[in-house]
């Protein structure tokens, strides 16, 4: 087969588009609207899964929490030191966060001790993030800073649990870019974390256990679940996959809420396809008859594909059936 | 006899054939057409004409018996060898005329040579030429949908004649023109003839059947033909 007749089925198929304008323009806008909302939800969903791992990379590779009744309770930090006696644990840190309801704007805020774990992200701060024994500095995320209307060296009042104001003064804003995670996030010296919520001597909200060796994890959190029943360790991958599942449980959410448009774009391009029907079909039937090849009608039918939907699946099959039609139904018009 | 350009042999053709709906649409026809004939095949609606015709065009296959075109067994030929002897070998005008609406007169006539090698620009300086011996050159560009029944029939005339085929085949041409027009055609038919085409046309129309420039007639009753005059 040579070049100049593919040439010219092309041009035919062209001109055959043009014939119907404005259905095909009509097709190709309503198309461009299904990618476009598919391809959002699933750049978005990804944006937000990739955004969570690059974070997390930078995170502990197991968290040890206490539970009592299920629930999570504050945990000894003298059980850091049997911890760290677990063979390939390199160092366990106690962990101080909680969460602070922001009367005044109405929202939750995370607060987070500044530790030796906090300064390994660093990277998406703005500013500093304040030292550990750092006292009336705090890191703040974008949207605390939004909602309190502060940027770095102002002041952020906070309400500490005696009910006694405390000034802070803003030394790092956290990134936008990591909006995700630090959006509502607050880090702070570990006497102002004490000072705000008083947590009981000797306790921490969790320890942070680091371990050299990533794939040893899942053995050394097995042991400290032996050793301390009342424990939850969690590996980092675990929050990995969590927050792989939540975001793709939220994008499939809005797939679902767009399957409608979907499955109406699908009808319209089936439509299209077999739609064929009675008009096509008879250009199709007198095409053969004037000496057409299947192999012409189904090219003539891939390049309409390509240059209106790219649906070849949608539109291929159904054409195929078409132009193996006897050309002599056509005859008998 | 002149020089055989088609033979058909013990020709039957059956549609959905082993359903509930089976059609026996021509039964044991053997019949001969000569290089240069004026033929019709005559017969009441549903005597089989047209199935021969398509038949005899390679647009369908035979169920069983033979055709043979130019020498050459058509039979059992796969599609894509049918297709090729039926755009080099025949001009078909169908009863409904059957242009694609929204396309130009040329473009119309230009339909059958597309999927070949033939150039645009030559297959319109072509299709121009044919579109003028026709005294159509005026409507060249005019879209079909616009076109009385006569520049129509004459659209559909031109197109059977893109290819320069040997035969050509018309199935009950005149069923929706008066009978000016019908006259007409039969003389552009008769002019064909007299260039050398062999024509083969299907119909019930005595102003076709009956014209003098027809040489070779084959009457066709319940799919069997009944009687073969001329020749």
């Amino acid at each position: 087969m040579s070049f100049g007749k593919h040439i010219n089925v092309l041009d035919y198929t062209l001109q055959s588009l043009l014939r119907r304008k404005f259905k095909n323009a009509g097709i190709i806008l309503v198309f461009t609207f299904v990618i476009f909302i598919l391809g959002s939800i699933l750049f978005l969903a990804y944006s937000f899964k990739r955004e969570a791992v690059l974070i997390l990379e930078n995170s502990p590779e197991l968290i040890v929490q206490r539970t009592t009744a299920g629930r999570h309770e504050l945990i000894p930090t003298d059980m850091a030191g049997a911890i760290e006696k677990i063979p390939g644990v390199s160092r366990v840190e106690p962990r101080y966060w909680g969460y602070y309801y922001d009367s005044l704007v109405g929202a939750n805020y995370t607060v987070l001790s500044a530790g030796g774990s906090i300064s390994q992200t660093n990277r998406i701060v703005k500013g500093r993030v304040p030292g550990p024994g750092e006292k009336g500095s705090a890191a703040v995320g974008s949207g605390v800073a939004r909602a309190r209307f502060v940027g770095i060296d102002d002041e952020l009042t906070m309400l500490s649990s005696s009910g006694a104001p405390m000034d802070l003064r803003v030394v790092g804003i956290f990134d936008t870019a990591s909006e995700l995670l630090a959006s509502d996030l607050i880090v702070i010296g570990h006497e102002d974390f004490t000072d705000l919520f008083r947590p009981p001597p000797g306790m921490a909200t969790d320890l942070v256990v680091s371990v050299p060796h990533e794939s040893e994890a899942p053995v050394i959190a097995k042991k400290i679940h032996d050793r301390f029943p009342d424990t939850r360790p969690i590996l980092r991958r675990e929050i990995i996959r969590t927050y792989d599942a939540v975001f793709g449980w939220r994008s499939g959410l809005v797939l679902t809420v767009f399957t409608g448009a979907l499955v109406a774009f699908i009808i319209l391009a089936w439509d299209k396809a077999t739609g064929l029907s009675a008009e096509e079909k008879r250009e199709i039937g007198i095409l053969k008859a004037l000496g057409w090849e299947t192999s012409d009608i189904l090219e003539m039918k891939f390049w309409e594909g390509l240059t209106v939907s790219l649906s070849l699946a949608s539109t291929i099959i159904p054409s195929w059936k078409a132009a193996i039609t006897d050309p002599d139904e056509v005859v008998r018009g | 006899m002149a020089d055989t350009i088609i033979e058909a042999g013990q020709v039957v053709k059956f549609y959905n054939k082993g359903k509930a709906n089976e059609v026996l649409a021509v039964s044991d026809v053997s019949v001969k057409f000569a290089r240069g004939d004026f033929s019709v095949l005559k017969g009441p609606s549903g005597s089989g004409k047209t199935t021969l015709l398509s038949l005899i065009g390679c647009m369908t296959r035979p169920t069983s018996g033979s055709i043979t075109v130019e020498g050459r067994d058509i039979s059992h030929l796969p599609e894509r060898f049918l297709t090729e002897i039926r755009r080099e070998t025949f001009g078909f005008i169908f009863q409904q005329f059957n242009l694609i609406p929204g396309m130009s007169v040329v473009e119309n006539v230009m339909l059958p040579l597309y999927p070949t090698d033939i150039r645009i620009s030559d297959l319109g300086k072509r299709a121009g030429a044919i579109l003028e011996s026709l005294g159509m050159s005026k409507r060249r560009d005019f879209p079909v949908q616009g076109l009385s029944g006569g520049e129509q029939q004459r659209t559909a005339i031109a197109r059977a004649l893109i290819n320069d085929p040997d035969i050509i085949l018309a199935d009950e041409p005149t069923a929706h023109l008066d009978t000016a027009l019908s006259r007409d055609f039969m003389d552009i038919m008769r002019d064909f003839g007299e260039r050398g085409k062999t024509i083969i046309i299907a119909s019930h129309d005595p102003l076709v059947f009956e014209n003098k420039c027809v040489n070779h007639v084959v009457e066709m009753r319940d799919g069997r033909v009944r009687r073969v005059s001329g020749n």
